[in-house]
């Protein structure tokens, strides 16, 4: 099927469903999420991943490089492991120091670039980087798992299974940087190579590799403890480490300070679910994969854990609903017309959102070779919708905020809860915070993160301007809402740019701000830690290097 | 010491919001240093210039295809007459007493007709994003003000050489400048309490 004709021939869900936030909050990964792109590209192109060097102690401080071919490119993850004190180890963002740190860099590094990184990269933030390093991400063991491994294979056995599969991952992440920061390459200088077009490509290589270094070093220390009796993880288990992340609110602003962008990722998934709803007949290969896709998620939902009430709440009403999907594609309903677009719809009239939402990413899952071309669309040149079309007219910006900003006129700003909190950067560790409007300091810092309230205060000064008077010279003459006027006109060219829901009331979850783009990521395993801040697994079932020439990989997530 | 424009881009940014310019503005004033920086031309002085000066403060008066200062003594921003520059796509044709003119540049840049802009002894032709200047190595590129820019609409080939955006592998910064950007862009920033320290980011955790 070719894209514009499929996309044509059916509806995507509308905005004003898609964009609420409860709704973003219940996504799920898909096949279009960036480290499914990236896994099948590694896969297609056969990307050769090599340890070049592996230098750490028995304690597991060192350096360790690990170099990856692609095509005429070579990449590499310069890792180094450092001794930690115990009393150091916190997923905030107040640490300095970590277990290990790394950098992505473009080409192999020689041995003065890999003494500049050591001198930087265990300083992170406070180090400086140059345009040939890509990405720069430091980790946290997760200890009980890590220690329990280690002490497993240097006694030659396998870990426990049930304990590797509550915690999931050795490592997590903390931060993983990229686009420029600290003196980081640009995006622009490699958004023109295929393999790092698509969004976060540079980064979800920095995790995947990062994975490989942890289960490298839990090996190493087995065997540094252990000798020749040590183990190595059987390949089976060692897929279900995955690699984790602890995720707050700096992740928060991207979301509303990218809307084309945002808008691509959105009408890609949309996209691909229309397609998949006017697939007329599913064929006997589509349907063995929904089944096993099905039968994998009954397992991967039952050992997704959380500590937060909602959240297990929202978990038992996913397994109650699979149950139920199960049960309806029991019937006749795969066999017959329209098979996805069925299921589609019996989740959309009978399931909570977690489950409505799971259906997307599972009737996705056997359509690939009519939805994968469409992650070649999630990247967008931002500078085309940021010029203000100026001699657009008053009273058509006005007709164009009702039209496609209806959300921005919805709430009350009269009422305090409508604009009980604000958001702003954080002097003292220059991160985006959450604060509260009437019992804070500090709101005359806001951040734009008002996006609706600032439309509605456009609407209103729309409202009492001459209909025929230009833009431009509105603007001109009130610059105040330049910002909010730019992004009524990008939401009118741009259906899903917009979150739909007032991000400064009162009710507001930020975590489902998070859970969105991460669910883009490819995450599972969502586990609020509070309202602000959550865990989440990546790559956990992914194929290692050495395994992605065999065997079909295609829907790994699923696999036991 | 060399940042990324990536830096550049949010620094202007959180600078020109920290200085009182509006966000909307500011976004645009963070895409015109990235637009010279790409180009190779000078953009730290005239940015920092326009913040320290806040000339936006002062609107400008309209008459026709004409934009001058409202009060005398005053000037132009050209963060905000360029963007109304950039929003009509043309129909200016003078503008008086303009604030850092270079920084006009970016905005002629966007609209869809070539665009010559000249003060002083410069006059640069503007086309498809891409800028012809003269004399070559002009002085007063960079000047803090000029009492007149002339707009017009060209229809002959622009002469050669152009400078177009290319993609520099981050910029050389002057450490003084860019420090006192940054303390603008620390303006934007709030200081910790005791409440944002237990609750802006969520309650504190447990490693396990």
């Amino acid at each position: 099927m070719r894209a514009a004709d499929a996309a044509r021939a059916a509806p995507l869900r509308p905005p004003e469903m898609v964009m609420r936030l409860e709704r973003l909050g219940s996504a799920h990964q898909t096949r279009l999420s960036f480290l499914r792109v990236l896994l099948r590209r590694m896969r297609a192109e056969r990307w050769r991943i090599a340890r070049e060097r592996f230098e750490l102690d028995a304690r597991g401080v060192g350096t360790a490089v690990y170099r990856v071919d692609v095509g005429e490119r070579v990449y590499a993850l310069v890792a180094f492991g450092h001794q930690l004190a115990p009393e150091k180890r916190t997923d905030r963002v107040i640490a300095e120091e970590w277990d290990a740190t790394f950098a992505l860099t473009d080409g192999l590094p020689g041995e003065q670039a890999i003494a500049r990184l050591m001198a930087n990269v265990p300083l992170q933030e406070a180090g400086r980087y140059l345009a040939s390093e890509l990405v720069l991400a430091r980790a946290n063991r997760s200890v009980r798992l890590f220690e329990d491994v280690v002490a497993a294979l240097a006694q030659g056995r396998q870990p426990d299974v049930t304990a590797v599969e509550s915690t999931g991952y050795l490592m997590r992440t903390t931060a993983v940087y990229g686009n420029g920061k600290f003196g980081l390459a640009d995006r622009d200088l490699v958004k023109d190579r295929p393999e790092l077009a698509g969004p976060f490509q540079a980064e979800m290589l920095t995790v995947y590799l990062i994975r490989v270094f942890t289960v490298d070093l839990v090996e190493h220390l087995a065997l540094s403890r252990g000798g020749v009796k040590a183990a190595r993880l059987e390949p089976r288990l060692r897929r279900r480490f995955g690699i984790g992340n602890s995720t707050g609110l700096g992740m928060a602003p991207f979301l509303v300070k990218h809307p084309s962008l945002i808008d691509r990722w959105i009408t890609a998934r949309e996209t691909a679910l229309a397609r998949t709803r006017q697939r007329e007949r599913a064929a006997a290969g589509a349907i063995a994969a929904f089944r096993a896709a099905l039968s994998g998620s009954h397992r991967l939902v039952a050992a997704w854990q959380t500590q937060d009430p909602e959240q297990r709440r929202r978990i038992a009403a996913l397994q109650a609903d699979l149950r139920r999907i199960e049960r309806f594609a029991d019937g006749p309903v795969l066999a017959g017309p329209r098979p996805f677009d069925a299921i589609y719809r019996f989740a959309e009239a009978e399931l909570s959102l977690e489950g409505q939402e799971y259906a997307v990413t599972l009737v996705l899952e056997p359509n690939g070779e009519i939805v994968d071309d469409l992650a070649g669309e999630m990247a967008v040149d931002e500078s085309v919708s940021f010029r203000i079309d100026g001699n657009m007219r008053c009273g058509e910006l006005g007709r164009l905020v009702w039209e496609h900003c209806a959300f921005a006129l919805e709430p009350d700003f009269a009422e305090r809860n409508a604009n009980a909190r604000f958001w702003y950067v954080s002097e003292e560790k220059l991160e985006p915070r959450l604060g509260e409007r009437f019992e804070e300091p500090g709101m005359e810092r806001e951040q734009p993160l008002a996006v609706a309230r600032d439309i509605m205060a456009l609407s209103l000064a729309l409202s009492e301007q001459p209909a025929d008077r230009s833009i431009a010279s509105f603007l001109l003459a009130d610059p105040r809402h330049r910002r909010a006027a730019r992004r009524v006109q990008i939401a009118s060219q741009h259906a899903y740019s917009e979150i739909r829901d007032n991000l400064i009331d009162a009710r507001l979850r930020p975590i489902d701000i998070l859970r969105c783009k991460l669910a883009f990521f490819g995450a599972t395993r969502f586990d609020p830690r509070s309202d602000r801040w959550l865990r989440i697994t990546l790559f956990q079932g992914a194929p290692f290097p050495d395994e992605l020439e065999s065997g079909d990989w295609d829907r790994w997530p699923y696999a036991e | 010491m060399i940042v990324s424009l990536n830096e550049v881009e949010t620094t202007i940014l959180k600078a020109a919001r920290g200085a009182g310019m509006e966000w909307g503005l500011a976004e645009e004033a963070a895409q015109a240093a990235i637009w010279l920086v790409r180009c190779g031309l000078p953009w730290e002085a005239p940015a920092l210039g326009v913040l320290e000066a806040a000339a936006w403060q002062d609107l400008p008066v309209l008459e026709g295809p004409h934009l001058r200062p409202r009060l005398a003594g005053g000037r132009l921003c050209p963060i905000l007459c360029g963007a109304y520059l950039s929003d009509l796509g043309g129909g200016l044709a003078l503008m008086e007493q303009v604030a850092f003119p270079i920084l006009l540049l970016p905005f002629a840049t966007r609209c869809a007709c070539a665009l010559e802009l000249a003060w002083g002894d410069v006059s640069i032709g503007l086309i498809a994003g891409r800028a012809s200047i003269r004399p070559k190595g002009a002085r007063g590129l960079d000047a803090p003000q000029a009492a007149l820019v002339t707009l017009r609409p060209v229809e002959s080939e622009l002469p050669e050489p152009f400078i177009g955006p290319a993609r520099p592998r981050g910029v050389k910064v002057d450490a003084r400048r860019w420090a006192k950007l940054q303390a603008l862009e620390a303006r934007t920033y709030v200081a910790a309490s005791s409440r944002s320290r237990r609750s802006g980011a969520g309650p504190g955790s447990v490693d396990d």
